[in-house]
């Protein structure tokens, strides 16, 4: 059966390389139509078009599901000597085309491989292997008396191994740090088949930290297998607070002054005025305001003392709002009916998060959505902000719209796209705050990294020598990014 | 109003653009669509575009996905394939992952549609019974159910009486400690028990695979047969659930009143008609997906059992239960998976008690579990 694929390639996984693959991994493997169109793509927004069209991003040659680390070095072994590509995968909830296999060959589903395999209660730390889910890793945590603190969007289809490839943040993350800063120690299989794994201690100075390039690699060196973590007692009190201001940079300044303070709101959320009203609606008081959500946790007498200082600061130019609305946030921060329901009717959308420095965050902001609103066809043009630290805020970018008559689906995707870059480049912003690079980035990573995009390429090409790891992806040696 | 609110956000996004996007804006929110609707489907096209498109925001409580670790196997998974089937493409494999599904529901738990992925699949499938591409082995279920008119063996004995107990296909087949227990506990009420020579099955097995036309065929026999009782007690609470919910949607009603066996024994133990001891036993009860999830019946079986046993709760109970293994005929459809289900759910419930206890014949049979019945009857003073 053959389905129009947007990316093609010539399917070297011949029946005889496929056999070698089944040997090592016997119960976990598939060549299956059902499978391959499965794990054809991930959460990519234009591939939700590209299917309901009848277009498939990519297919596999086969998915194997491995139950430990030495069958991925072996079938890497393989991968090597038949110079096909791997594309590892966890949850497929990633939104950038990331594990779109866009050579074809093998992808390594890790989710066999999701045990808690220890946990030291005084030392705060769990090891866990890579392809757990999130929320069952969470609720295993919550039923011990703890948590990880990493509560992304994504939190229910995604896992382990996907947080530390594609260096996600979590809604939690002012307070309890994105997955960089949660990871302690690491266990991989590199593209030459090599296991290492690093030391779980709090910290070393024992020179560059190499397991780390890991972080944010998106499977272009290796495959991460497990983690040892930090944890924290499950919150002993949680504060709901908000607050309305006239203002976006009122609101921004509120929450740079309680961060200058040395206080740290487990989530804090600043809409627009636009988003403001779409999350919002049922709350007379918000029409024309910026809302500003605040979730304090932790120790009773701890939080007791950050709400004094986080009322203090957002009372100065805002009005408080009471605690309903973080309620109805907490009761509807999973809801993403929204793609569902717009991307049938023909609509284009997605998410683009951006980090920048308090000074250029206005400047950002304006310049991004004026710049949408420049294209022909884009109504949406909105954003929130939804990670903050004492130096600078993520802003959340949404856009949406219907391609002019006279332009494609994915050609009206990256004017978007390519619009929003340029106006964040412009701003002294990054492109990316926690979604990462996948397809859609890939064009703007040599402009965000300069010289070190070299670098990147070298170190790939080191471990990587056949360039089977992820292939077609960011860093890849024979490609111009 | 309130509706309006909620499209705010549009109004004031349409307030930026010009007339010719703002037309083509509505034309696109009204009816855009209508491009993707496949026409003459049983299958709810809409909806299965819908789930296909979430990023699978209640997989992780899937117990097929959850023992497979395959996407093919999540909820939003089945439903891209479901599509992509009702579509006209399609091969074994696809077909096949179709009838994935316990039909427990806890998607829908999680689901902002509220969708059951159950309730979704069931109409594709009954395109693919139209199409003729059922594969071999659930014809097979289907056909056997047709000619046998049970799923398996018949063991007990026809009797008159007032009530009806109707014990259900796995417990004659599989499980009869469980029809022997509710005799037991008949006898020592007083009970006028009428038991039937030639039970039917409830039909549900040919309703979840798609087989309407035949599941009508009976329900009409049952609903027939069930005129001359006033009360129908059933041990299976899928057999309850078709009784109660699915014959009279279907249009054949029922008059008797229609108890699980948790309903009756409550009602026994409340108006004093049965005494229980205490067996001095640890016990972890474990809720049925249709008991807990579709009729609500999460209280009666703890009543009892707080009689019976020193009751214990895993950390997922009441509708947040999770699945046996044996729902939607997986048994049958995937031994190996259905069985890793159950391993996963007997883990977590003997991390809790020794000894399970459950309220429906095949929970009983995949977690090697006491149906309260059998407590019950064991504890009668």
């Amino acid at each position: 059966m053959a389905f129009e694929t947007i990316y093609r390639h010539e399917g070297k996984l011949n029946n005889e390389i496929k056999e070698k693959i089944r040997a090592i991994v016997p119960d976990g493997f598939s060549d299956s139509l059902a499978d391959r169109i499965s794990y054809s793509h991930d959460y990519w927004p234009i591939a939700l078009r590209w299917f309901l069209d009848g277009k498939l991003p990519s297919m596999p040659d086969c998915i194997v599901w491995p139950t430990n680390e030495e069958q991925i070095a072996d079938i890497i072994k393989i991968a090597n000597q038949e110079k096909v590509a791997i594309v590892p995968y966890g949850g497929g909830s990633g939104v950038m085309g990331g594990v779109v296999a866009i050579k074809g060959g093998v992808v390594v589903d890790l989710k066999r491989m999701d045990a808690v395999l220890e946990m030291d209660e005084e030392s705060l730390m769990v090891r866990v292997q890579a392809g757990i889910n999130g929320m069952n890793f969470e609720r295993w945590l919550n039923r011990h008396g703890y948590t990880l603190g990493h509560i992304p969007q994504s939190l229910y289809p995604s896992t382990l191994g996907g947080w530390l490839a594609c260096k996600a943040a979590g809604q939690f993350s002012t307070k309890y740090g994105k997955i960089e800063d949660i990871v302690l120690a690491l266990k991989a299989v590199l593209a030459d088949g090599s296991i290492i794994a690093s030391k779980p201690v709090p910290r070393s100075s024992t020179g560059p930290e190499v397991e780390r390039l890991l972080l944010g690699s998106e499977g272009i060196l290796g495959i991460i297998t497990e983690a040892t973590l930090r944890i924290w007692p499950y919150p002993e009190e949680r504060v709901f607070i908000s607050f309305l201001f006239s203002s976006l940079a009122h609101a921004l300044n509120a929450v740079r002054r309680i961060l200058r303070r040395g206080v740290y709101p487990a989530v804090i959320r600043i809409y627009d005025e636009n988003e403001t009203i779409r999350h919002f609606y049922n709350f007379e008081e918000v029409k024309g305001k910026i809302i500003l959500i605040m979730v304090l946790e932790g120790d009773k007498k701890v939080v007791e003392l950050e709400e004094r200082v986080a009322r203090e600061e957002c009372g100065k130019d805002g009005k408080e709002l009471g605690e309903k609305p973080v309620v109805h946030w907490v009761e509807t921060r999973f809801d993403v009916r929204d793609a569902s329901k717009f991307v049938p009717k023909g609509f284009i959308f997605d998410t683009v998060e951006m980090s920048v420095n308090w000074k250029n965050a206005m400047q950002l902001y304006e310049n991004v959505i004026n710049a949408l609103r420049g294209i022909e066809g884009i109504i949406i043009a909105s954003a929130h902000a939804s990670h903050f630290y004492p130096q600078g805020v993520c802003f959340y970018f949404t856009f949406g719209g219907l391609p002019p008559r006279d332009k494609n689906a994915f050609d009206f995707y990256m004017e978007a796209w390519d619009t929003m870059m340029d106006a964040c480049i412009k701003s002294n912003a990054s492109i990316s705050h926690h979604h990462g690079i996948g397809i859609t980035r890939k064009k703007w990573l040599s402009k965000e990294m300069g010289k070190r995009m070299e670098m990147l390429r070298k170190i790939k090409a080191a471990i990587d020598k056949n360039n089977i790891m992820n292939p077609g992806k960011m860093g890849d040696v024979n490609e111009e990014d | 109003m309130k509706r309006i609110k909620k499209y705010a956000w549009i109004f004031d996004a349409l307030s930026h653009v010009s007339i010719a996007t703002k037309t083509r804006a509505l034309k696109h929110f009204i009816s855009g669509e209508k491009k993707y609707m496949i026409k003459g489907k049983k299958g709810d096209i809409d909806a299965i575009i819908k789930c296909s498109l979430c990023p699978n925001m209640c997989k992780f409580d899937c117990p097929t996905f959850n023992a497979s670790k395959n996407e093919s196997l999540s909820p939003a998974g089945k439903a891209h394939l479901a599509y992509i089937f009702e579509k006209g493409e399609y091969d074994e494999s696809i077909v096949k992952a179709i009838y994935e599904c316990c039909s427990c529901d806890a998607c829908k738990e999680w689901c902002f549609f509220d969708y059951s992925l159950a309730d979704l699949l069931r109409g594709v499938r009954q395109d693919v019974v139209e199409e003729k591409a059922v594969p071999d082995d659930i014809m097979e279920i289907a056909s056997g159910l047709i000619e046998r008119k049970t799923m398996g063996e018949r063991r007990l004995k026809e009797r008159e009486g007032k009530i009806l107990y109707f014990a259900g296909c796995t417990v004659q087949d599989e499980a009869m400690g469980i029809a022997k227990a509710m005799m037991k506990i008949f006898d020592s009420i007083g009970e006028e028990y009428a038991v039937l020579g030639e039970e039917w099955c409830c039909g549900y097995p040919l309703y979840n695979l798609g087989f309407i036309k035949e599941f009508k065929q009976f329900a009409k026999h049952n609903a027939d047969v069930f005129k001359k009782y006033s009360m129908i007690v059933c041990s299976c609470p899928t057999c309850t659930y078709v009784f109660k919910q699915i014959y009279p949607d279907m249009g054949f009603k029922i008059n008797a009143v229609i108890m699980h066996s948790t309903e009756y024994l409550a009602r026994m133990v409340e108006e004093g008609k049965i005494n229980v001891e205490n067996l001095a036993m640890d016990a972890v009860y474990h809720d049925p997906c249709k008991l807990a999830r579709r009729l609500k019946i999460m209280e009666e079986p703890r009543y009892l059992l707080r009689y019976a046993v020193n009751l214990k709760e895993p950390y997922f109970s009441r509708e947040e239960t999770r699945c046996c293994g044996r729902g939607g005929q997986l048994a049958r459809i995937d031994e190996e998976i259905s069985k890793k289900i159950a391993e996963q759910r007997k883990e977590e419930l003997k991390s809790v008690a020794t000894d399970i206890v459950t309220a429906c014949p095949s929970c009983k049979i995949a977690l090697n579990a006491y149906d309260i019945a059998e407590i019950v009857a064991m504890g009668l003073k």
